[in-house]
């Protein structure tokens, strides 16, 4: 009875902004040349999902999406484990990331357009360096917020420097990285849509465009309401993970129950 | 059996299936090989689609298979899709493409930077505003507005999409026109062309300019009136028209020549009123827009005009850059006709 009183509030909001969106438009509130119909949009994405357009251009974008952040999470870790041991690497690289976090890498897609073209390279990059430094920030925070005792402790025992970061420091550091890794992942499928819609051969970014440049707002709508369900998908696939990983850390049940 | 002998046939399965792959593997590259001796080009579209852009039709998968002659033979596209003109020129100017749909004004500010290395020439006819008896982007108002003519703006808030732009122009032009200072007599603003009706329906803006296919599923409806047109601006002009890198010209001509007799070939296919129907069901299922609202304005006289056979006069394309210079939007004149080159259409042109 919990368990359904929980899922009912859970799922409220969504299903209120729903209703709302159906009514403002069959109310004639809004205006359904702008903004179609629920039912509507759902036709289109029962059209599209015949189309293998819709399909490749899903796999293509999700390919740039999860490629740059796979890049972006190693990046990530290597340099925010290099500023939390060592102050030279902290002072040389703590400018460099404070400065450069709140600038919106999609205003970077015209010059990486310059310099590697349309396609992967340019999409890939700009994720990566959009994923790079919230998992720059989270393994920081990690790694030094792992108990001293536990580093003092490892030395003692003989414990090498290196095998410390990896065995000690980086596992300890995991729920932190991993948090940032989720909020990374928001924004890879953000900057690979971004990009592609400013100029792409493929990918659902590029799909979102046409279909916004022709005015066929239903079928625009479908393509979106097709990557935020892959995107909510990746999401909670990379909760289950962290839960699975972490399942003796105190903190996972808060990283769970963070969003639905 | 022993150990050995127990593998052997497997070994022998394993050779085998690394052969068929290896063979397997080598059809498609066989295929690439002698797909990448036909010249590939590279086609930046200026962010329009179907109708707005009449190539992103013409070299769809069913037009290439059905009604082209060259493609895959002569020539082949590599089409990326671009938010505007700007873009499309950035990639030109990047070596990223080799043609693309450009704007009478970014054609314009990209010869005048010299951003383009070996530079750009105008090679076909995209579409043309302001001919008489054809769709012409118009500056409409509320039907009940006060506003009766181009005097009337004074003092008022228009919309248009984007400060530069070819309707921006057009509007300071006419504006002009009637001793009105755009800089200083009008508030003019920037709202997407999509959402302008509503500006004007809603009272957010006095007056806003709208352009295919907006236009017509405005006009349909009723309760707007149209102030004036880009024709009373500059006469008929091209807004856009399609270009080549002066670098692939002189690398590829056969190839530039193929796209477009097959341009001009899928252009009268489309045209052909016993392909109407079709022709408006496949753009109609490219664009995913209702075909029947396709049909009340493609191809007819509620749209654009589009040359038969391509051409352009470099008139049509110097007049709104004149335009551009005399306001002060572009630091020197440009000779349009100096980089223009119809000879490699297929009917050729009287210009």
């Amino acid at each position: 009875m919990l368990g359904l009183r929980a899922f009912v509030l859970r799922w409220s909001s969504l299903a209120l902004l729903v209703a709302a969106w159906e009514l403002a438009v069959v109310t004639r509130v809004a205006d359904p040349q702008f903004v179609p119909a629920l039912h509507d949009v759902a036709r289109a994405l029962l059209d599209l999902a015949f189309e293998k357009d819709l399909w490749e251009g899903l796999a293509v974008s999700t390919m740039r999406a999860l490629v740059g952040l796979a890049l972006g999470t190693a990046g990530g870790v290597l340099i925010g484990t290099l500023m939390a041991t060592s102050a030279r690497a902290n002072a040389f690289l703590g400018p460099l990331v404070a400065t450069t976090y709140s600038l919106p890498k999609a205003s970077l897609v015209p010059l990486f357009l310059l310099w590697f073209g349309v396609g992967n390279t340019t999409n890939i990059l700009t994720v990566f360096l959009a994923t790079l430094l919230p998992v720059v920030v989270g393994t920081y925070q990690g790694v030094k917020s792992v108990p001293q005792v536990l580093v003092w402790s490892a030395r003692a025992l003989g414990t090498s420097p290196l095998a410390i970061v990896l065995r000690v420091q980086i596992p300890g550091a995991l729920l932190p990285i991993l948090t940032g890794v989720r909020v990374a992942l928001g924004f890879s499928w953000v900057l690979t849509l971004s990009a592609e819609m400013i100029a792409a051969k493929t990918g659902i970014g590029k799909l979102i465009f046409v279909y916004g440049e022709s005015g066929a707002y239903a079928y625009m709508f479908a393509g979106i309401g097709m990557i935020l369900a892959v995107a909510y998908a990746a999401d909670r696939l990379l909760v289950a993970i962290t839960a699975r990983l972490l399942h003796w850390n105190d903190g996972i049940a808060a990283h769970r129950e963070g969003t639905a | 059996m022993t150990h050995a002998s127990r593998f052997r046939p497997a070994r022998r399965s394993l050779l085998k299936a690394g052969a068929a792959g290896l063979a397997a593997a080598a059809v498609p590259f066989a295929a690439n090989v002698r797909a990448q001796s036909v010249p590939v080009i590279r086609y930046a579209t200026g962010g329009g689609i179907g109708p707005n852009e009449i190539q992103t039709v013409i070299f769809l998968d069913w037009m290439q298979k059905n009604v082209l002659q060259g493609y895959g033979k002569a020539y082949t596209v590599d089409m990326t899709f671009t938010r505007g003109t700007p873009e499309a020129a950035t990639l030109l100017a990047a070596g990223q493409a080799d043609m693309a749909t450009l704007s009478f004004a970014v054609f314009a500010n990209t010869l005048v930077k010299d951003a383009v290395p070996g530079g750009l020439t105008v090679v076909a006819d995209n579409y043309q505003d302001g001919r008489a008896g054809y769709a012409s982007m118009s500056y409409f108002v509320l039907d009940s507005s006060p506003i009766k003519t181009v005097a009337d703006l004074r003092g008022k808030k228009i919309a248009i999409n984007a400060y530069g732009s070819a309707v921006d122009l057009a509007l300071r032009v006419r504006l002009k026109k009637e001793g009105i200072d755009p800089r200083k007599d009008a508030q003019i603003v920037e709202i997407g062309f999509p959402n302008i009706a509503a500006a004007i329906r809603e009272g957010r803006v006095d007056a806003g300019v709208l352009i295919l296919p907006f236009m017509a599923n405005e006009e349909a409806k009723g309760g707007l009136r149209v102030v004036f047109n880009g024709g009373e601006s500059f006469g008929e002009f091209a807004p856009i028209f399609h270009v080549v890198t002066n670098s692939y010209l002189k690398a590829q001509p056969a190839a530039v020549k193929a796209f477009l007799a097959d341009y001009v070939r899928g252009l009268q296919w489309l045209y052909d009123p016993k392909n109407r129907k079709q022709a408006v069901e496949i753009t109609a299922a490219f664009t995913k827009t209702p075909a029947a609202a396709l049909d009340a304005y493609f191809m007819t006289k509620g749209d654009y005009y589009r040359d038969p056979h391509a051409c352009v006069s470099p008139a049509l394309i110097q007049r709104p850059i004149d335009a551009m210079y005399k306001e002060g939007l572009l630091p020197k004149p440009i000779d349009v006709a100096a980089n223009t080159n119809l000879s490699l259409l297929p009917f050729g042109c009287k210009v």
